[in-house]
């Protein structure tokens, strides 16, 4: 009887935690690679595209946390520079909002740019 | 039955074909299954096959000057899946292709042991550097300096490139490049260094940091990790240095909720 009750208690509170989880960011460094995170309440499909996947719309897909609209990926990316946008919906290319350098892109836009520090250093 | 060819003459022409295999490969030009990609890419955003021809050519024609190939491929690639107008993609091609070529001349000009390892890097580097700003005779005066390899002479005008983006003094980062070389600083480390006076942009234009006491810093045998010890961090972790003034986040970058304990905070 009492089940669904805390279920639906644990539930809440798991889906008010993973909220907090990721907050829209410039791109960090984490044991697996370089997390990307952008915000966005009506997109349907958020993207990752860039230079180190061949600008590729469907490659590197973010996935939604919580209701809030936030995206999230985690890309595994070789040292140096690499230039990257958020596609979303599969077709609207957005520059984004957070990152450390940008770079004009030649065609109206700007791409963000995320340096990966080679392990050596 | 005598074989058709001998095993001598089989012997010649692979000792040819290997000879001849570095060139082959230096001047290598855009393969099949690239071209087919990049068709592809254009036909399904709805545009027409023969309007990648084009922007093909272009990259085949720096192919027989013996560029590297890979930034134009790379940008014919992003402006198509931008679905960019194949016109606009082919001025932006241009301008990477002469960017190469000169890099390359500069390069050549410079070099004192021709087609050393890495040439192809430095060249595709250094274009780079020509495309974010530098100017020929800049690169020229960085060598002009000090001697130092191809790969260093990249990774300085790179440098100076996010020195120059800064709106800080040219001279005033040469001279800080330059020691960075001379105090043997490696590649990835001359870049970071111009990275990071980029970075701290403000620091140096309100007089707060000085190009010249960073200089006098590297001089003294202060190593890259030590430079800017009171506030580093790795450099990927570091809070946005700006935003893209053109477009302005699609959404309010507000937490609804503070960081959970452990919770690196930005």
């Amino acid at each position: 009887m009492t089940t669904p009750l805390v279920s639906a208690i644990i539930g809440a509170i798991v889906s008010v935690s993973c909220g907090a989880t990721f907050r829209p960011a410039p791109p960090s460094m984490t044991p697996s690679g370089v997390r990307f995170t952008v915000m966005n309440r009506d997109a349907r499909s958020v993207a990752l595209a860039g230079s180190f996947n061949d600008w590729s719309t469907s490659t590197n897909p973010l996935a939604r946390d919580g209701s809030r609209g936030v995206w999230t990926v985690v890309v595994a990316l070789p040292p140096g520079e690499h230039l990257f946008m958020y596609v979303v919906d599969g077709a609207r290319w957005i520059s984004p909002p957070l990152a450390e350098f940008y770079r004009e892109d030649g065609f109206g836009s700007k791409n963000g740019v995320v340096v990966v520090q080679s392990k050596e250093r | 039955m005598r074989p058709v060819v001998s095993s001598l003459t089989v012997l010649s022409l692979t000792a040819l074909l290997s000879l001849a295999a570095p060139d082959l490969c230096a001047g290598q030009s855009v393969t099949a299954s690239e071209r087919e990609a990049l068709v592809r890419l254009r036909v399904d955003r709805g545009g027409r096959a023969e309007d990648v021809d084009a922007l093909i050519r272009l990259a085949d024609e720096a192919a027989a000057k013996r560029l590297p190939i890979g930034p134009l491929t790379n940008k014919i690639r992003e402006g198509l899946a931008k679905g960019a107008d194949p016109t606009r993609i082919e001025l932006v091609v241009r301008q990477i292709a002469t960017q190469l070529e000169t890099a390359d001349r500069l390069i050549r000009e410079m070099e004192s042991i021709p087609g050393n390892i890495g040439r192809e890097a430095s060249v595709t580097l250094l274009a780079d550097s020509l495309g974010s700003g530098v100017i020929p005779d800049e690169v020229r005066e960085l060598r002009k300096l000090t001697p130092m390899s191809n790969e260093s002479l990249a990774s300085a005008a790179r440098g100076l490139a996010f020195i120059k983006d800064a709106h800080l003094p040219v001279i005033d980062g040469t001279a800080v490049m330059v020691e960075a070389v001379r105090k043997g600083f490696r590649s990835h480390e001359i870049i970071d260094l111009g990275r990071e006076v980029k970075r701290r942009e403000s620091d140096y234009r309100a007089g707060r940091a000085t190009l010249r006491a960073l200089r006098e810093a590297i001089a003294r045998g202060e190593r890259p990790d030590q430079l800017f010890r009171n506030s580093r961090t790795d450099t990927i972790a570091r809070p946005a240095a700006t935003r893209p003034e053109a477009q302005p986040p699609e959404q309010p970058v507000r937490p609804e909720r503070p960081a959970r304990a452990g919770e690196r905070s930005r």
